[in-house]
C-alpha cells in the first residue's frame, strides 16, 4: 500500500466515524424533541396568585459606560414584585465612566451599587453571592436585557420542582443584521433547542452567565465561582453536574443579547469559549464519558467535542483537497504547454458520486435544516429556512476552524488565556 | 446517573442511526453495482464490434477500405478507459473485480490495436497508434497521462492504448516481449516501433517524436492557411 492509499483509508474511516456520531446526535435530539413536543408548544404557564420568592440579580460591569444604565432600567421594568427583586450593580474596577453613570440609581429602592478593585468577572459574582440575603441569585451581563415575563417563567421552574438547582433562560440575538449577526442568530436558536432537548435528560452542560438563576444553596454547598479558564459559568455547571445538582432550562424565557458584530470580537469571544471548553474538559476529564454522571457526561460534552473535532477534520480535508486540486491543475497546465482541453464534466450518471458518505452528508444537511427550522418555530418565528442558515454553515463550520485551532494551540503550546473581554 | 428509561433513548437512537446507515450503504452498493454492470455490458458490446470487424477483414480480403470504419471503436474504448480509471481511483469495486475489468479492457485494446495496424497496412489510414505503459505507483505516469490526453485532444489522429504494466495478462506479456520493454523506467511510450522512456512533456513529444512532429507541422500549416483565408472573406474590401 502506498502512502496515498493509507491517507485515503484513514480519511475515509474518520469521515464515516464523524458522520455516524453526527447522525446519532441529530436523531437523539429529534427523539427528545418529539417526546417533549407538547410541553414545548404549551410553553411556561403559571397561576395568577403565586407568592414569588426574592431574587438578587447582579450586574457585573467592567467598562460598560454605554450599556449599563439601559440594562439596569430594563430590569426595573420587568414584571416581578418590586419588593422581591434586588438589583446589584458591581463595578469591577472600571477605568471608564461606568461608576459615574450608575450614580443615577443611587437612592432607588432595591438597587444597590458597589465598587471593587478589578479582579475578573467571577470575583464580582462571588462578592454578590457572599453578601446575598435571598434564596435565589442570578446575574445579567451589561450588554443584555430581558423580556418582561422572563424572570417569572424561570422562577416558576424552581417553584414547580424542588430539586431544580439552576435554570438557564433562552438567550437570543437582539435584532440580528448582516452576515455575522444572522449566523449567530441561527446558532443561538440552535442552542436554545438543544438545551431544551437535553434538559429533559438533565444533560445541560452550561448554564450560561446571561441571566441563569441559581439557588444560593448551590454556592453554599459547592463553593463560590472559580475562574474556570475565563469561563466561570461553564465551570460551575460542570461542578453542579458531577455533584448531581439539577440544571433546567426555560425555552420561552428570553434574554436578548447583542451579537458580536465584527469578526475580531467574535473570534476573541469564541476563542475564550473554546479554550474554556477544552481546558475545563481536561480538568474534569475523570468525570467525562462516564454513565455514572449522566447525559451531561455521556452525550452533552461529547457533542461539543465531536463538533470541534469534525470542524477541524472537515476544514483540513477541504484545504487539502483545494490545495491538491490547484497543484494538479497547475502541473497539468505546465506539462501540457498550457493546453486547455475539454473542461466540461461528463453528463453521464457513471461519474456521479454515489459513495455512502455523499448520501449521509445529504441526510445530515436535511436534518440540520429541520433542526434549525424547529428552533425558529420554538422562538415563535416561521419555521422556514432562510439565507441565515447558509451564513451559519459558513461561519461555524469553516471560519470557526480558526478559533478552534488557535484554542488548541494556546492550550498545548502557549498556555495563554484570553481575558474575559 | 443514567436511568433505565434514559438508556432506552440511547438505544432507540442507535438503532435508528444504524438503520439509516445500513440503508444508505445498500443504496450506494446498488448504484455502484449498476455502474460496474454498465462497464461490463459496454465491454461485451465492444468485444462483439471488434470480433465483427475482424471477421469482416478475414471474410472479404478484397473489401474496399471505405466499408470499414476503424474510428468509432476507439472512441468507445476511450470512454471505457475513463470509467475504469474512475472505478479504480474511487475504489468502486474490490480488487478482484477491478482486475477482471482491467484485463478484459486491455485485451480489447490489444485487439483494437492489431486491427488498426492491419487497417493501416491495407488501407493506409492516417491514424497513429501510441502504446503506453504505466504503473500505479509512479507519479510521472499521472503527468504523462495528462500529456497524452492533451495530445489526443490536439491531434485527433492519435490513438492511445494504455496498459498497466503490473497487470498479469499473457497477451500483455507478449506485447511487452515484442517491443522488448524493460520495466525499469516509467512511463513508457511506443510510437512507430520506437520506445520512449521517462516523462515527456507535450512540448518534448512534439519535438522528439517524428510522427507527431509531422502532425504538428501539418496542423500549423492548416492553421496558417485558415488564418489567411478567414480575414479575406470577412473584410469589407472584398465585398466591394
Amino acid at each position: 500500500m502506498n502512502p496515498g492509499d493509507y491517507i485515503y483509508g484513514v480519511q475515509t474511516v474518520l469521515g464515516y466515524i464523524f458522520c455516524f456520531f453526527a447522525l446519532y446526535v441529530q436523531v437523539f435530539l429529534l427523539i427528545l424533541l418529539f417526546r417533549e413536543r407538547k410541553q414545548i408548544i404549551k410553553g411556561t404557564v403559571f397561576p395568577e396568585n403565586v407568592n414569588w420568592p426574592a431574587v438578587a440579580i447582579t450586574i457585573p460591569c467592567w467598562n460598560e459606560e454605554d450599556t449599563v444604565v439601559k440594562t439596569v432600567n430594563s430590569l426595573l421594568e420587568i414584571d416581578y414584585p418590586k419588593n422581591r427583586l434586588i438589583i446589584r450593580v458591581i463595578d469591577d474596577g472600571s477605568t471608564d465612566r461606568t461608576w459615574e453613570r450608575v450614580q443615577v440609581f443611587q437612592g432607588i429602592e432595591n438597587v444597590y451599587i458597589m465598587r471593587k478593585e478589578n479582579g475578573g468577572k467571577h470575583t464580582a459574582l462571588n462578592l454578590a453571592i457572599e453578601t446575598a440575603t435571598t434564596e435565589y441569585v442570578g446575574n445579567l451581563d451589561a450588554d443584555a436585557f430581558i423580556s418582561k415575563d422572563t424572570l417569572k417563567k424561570i422562577m416558576w421552574q424552581f417553584l414547580s420542582d424542588p430539586e431544580m438547582m439552576a435554570v438557564s433562560p433562552a438567550v437570543v440575538i437582539h435584532d440580528p443584521k448582516g452576515f455575522l449577526e444572522k449566523a449567530q442568530d441561527v446558532e443561538f436558536n440552535m442552542f436554545v433547542l438543544m438545551k431544551r432537548a437535553l434538559s429533559s435528560l438533565n444533560g445541560i452542560h452550561v448554564s450560561q452567565g446571561q441571566f441563569s438563576i441559581f439557588r444560593k444553596k448551590v454556592f453554599d454547598d459547592l463553593g463560590p465561582y472559580k475562574n474556570g479558564h475565563q469561563n466561570e459559568d461553564l465551570e460551575i455547571s460542570y461542578r453542579m453536574q458531577v455533584n448531581g445538582y439539577k440544571i433546567g432550562q426555560c425555552h420561552d424565557a428570553y434574554v436578548h443579547t447583542m451579537a458580536m458584530d465584527t469578526l475580531p470580537t467574535l473570534y476573541k469571544q469564541r476563542l475564550r469559549w473554546t479554550y474554556g471548553f477544552i481546558n475545563n474538559n481536561y480538568d474534569y476529564r475523570k468525570y467525562l464519558f462516564n454513565p455514572k454522571y449522566g447525559t451531561f457526561s455521556l452525550l452533552s460534552v461529547p457533542i461539543g467535542i465531536l463538533y470541534i473535532l469534525s470542524v477541524l477534520f472537515s476544514t483540513s480535508l477541504l484545504v487539502w483537497t483545494i490545495g491538491k486540486t490547484a497543484y494538479d491543475a497547475i502541473m497539468r497546465l505546465i506539462i501540457t504547454n498550457f493546453h486547455i482541453g475539454n473542461l466540461a464534466p461528463s453528463p453521464s450518471f457513471f461519474f456521479v458520486d454515489t459513495r455512502p458518505i455523499i448520501f449521509i452528508s445529504a441526510i445530515l444537511l436535511i436534518l440540520l435544516i429541520t433542526v434549525t427550522s424547529l428552533a425558529k418555530k420554538i422562538r415563535g418565528q416561521r419555521p422556514i429556512p432562510s439565507i441565515s442558515f447558509v451564513y451559519f454553515l459558513i461561519l461555524f463550520n469553516f471560519i470557526g476552524a480558526t478559533w478552534f485551532w488557535k484554542a488548541f494551540y494556546n492550550t498545548l503550546i502557549s498556555r495563554k488565556e484570553v481575558v474575559w473581554r | 446517573m443514567i436511568t433505565k428509561l434514559q438508556w432506552k433513548t440511547y438505544i432507540i437512537a442507535l438503532f435508528i442511526t444504524a438503520s439509516i446507515f445500513a440503508t444508505v450503504i445498500l443504496l450506494s452498493r446498488f448504484a455502484t453495482d449498476q455502474k460496474i454492470k454498465a462497464i461490463q455490458d459496454a465491454q461485451d458490446s465492444i468485444a462483439i464490434d471488434i470480433a465483427s470487424s475482424e471477421t469482416q477483414f478475414s471474410l472479404l480480403s478484397e473489401l474496399t477500405c471505405k466499408n470499414i470504419d476503424a474510428s468509432s471503436l476507439s472512441q468507445e474504448l476511450r470512454s471505457m478507459e475513463a470509467r475504469i480509471q474512475y472505478t479504480e481511483a474511487n475504489k468502486l469495486t474490490n480488487n478482484e473485480e477491478l482486475l477482471k475489468l482491467k484485463k478484459y479492457y486491455f485485451l480489447l485494446e490489444i485487439k483494437d490495436f492489431l486491427l488498426l495496424r492491419k487497417f493501416n497496412e491495407r488501407c493506409g489510414s492516417t491514424a497513429v497508434p501510441i502504446v503506453y505503459f504505466y504503473t500505479n505507483d509512479c507519479s510521472d505516469c499521472v503527468k504523462q497521462g495528462y500529456v497524452l490526453t492533451a495530445l489526443q485532444e490536439k491531434y485527433p489522429e492519435l490513438r492511445v492504448y494504455s496498459f498497466d504494466y503490473n497487470v498479469d495478462l499473457s497477451a500483455l506479456h507478449a506485447l511487452l516481449t515484442i517491443y522488448k520493454v524493460k520495466g525499469d523506467q516509467f512511463p513508457i511510450m511506443i510510437v512507430g516501433e520506437k520506445i520512449y522512456a521517462g516523462l515527456k512533456s507535450l512540448e518534448d513529444v512534439e519535438k522528439t517524436v517524428p510522427i507527431i512532429s509531422k502532425l504538428a507541422a501539418q496542423q500549423k500549416v492548416k492553421e496558417a492557411s485558415s488564418k489567411i483565408k478567414s480575414p479575406a472573406t470577412t473584410s469589407p474590401s472584398t465585398k466591394k
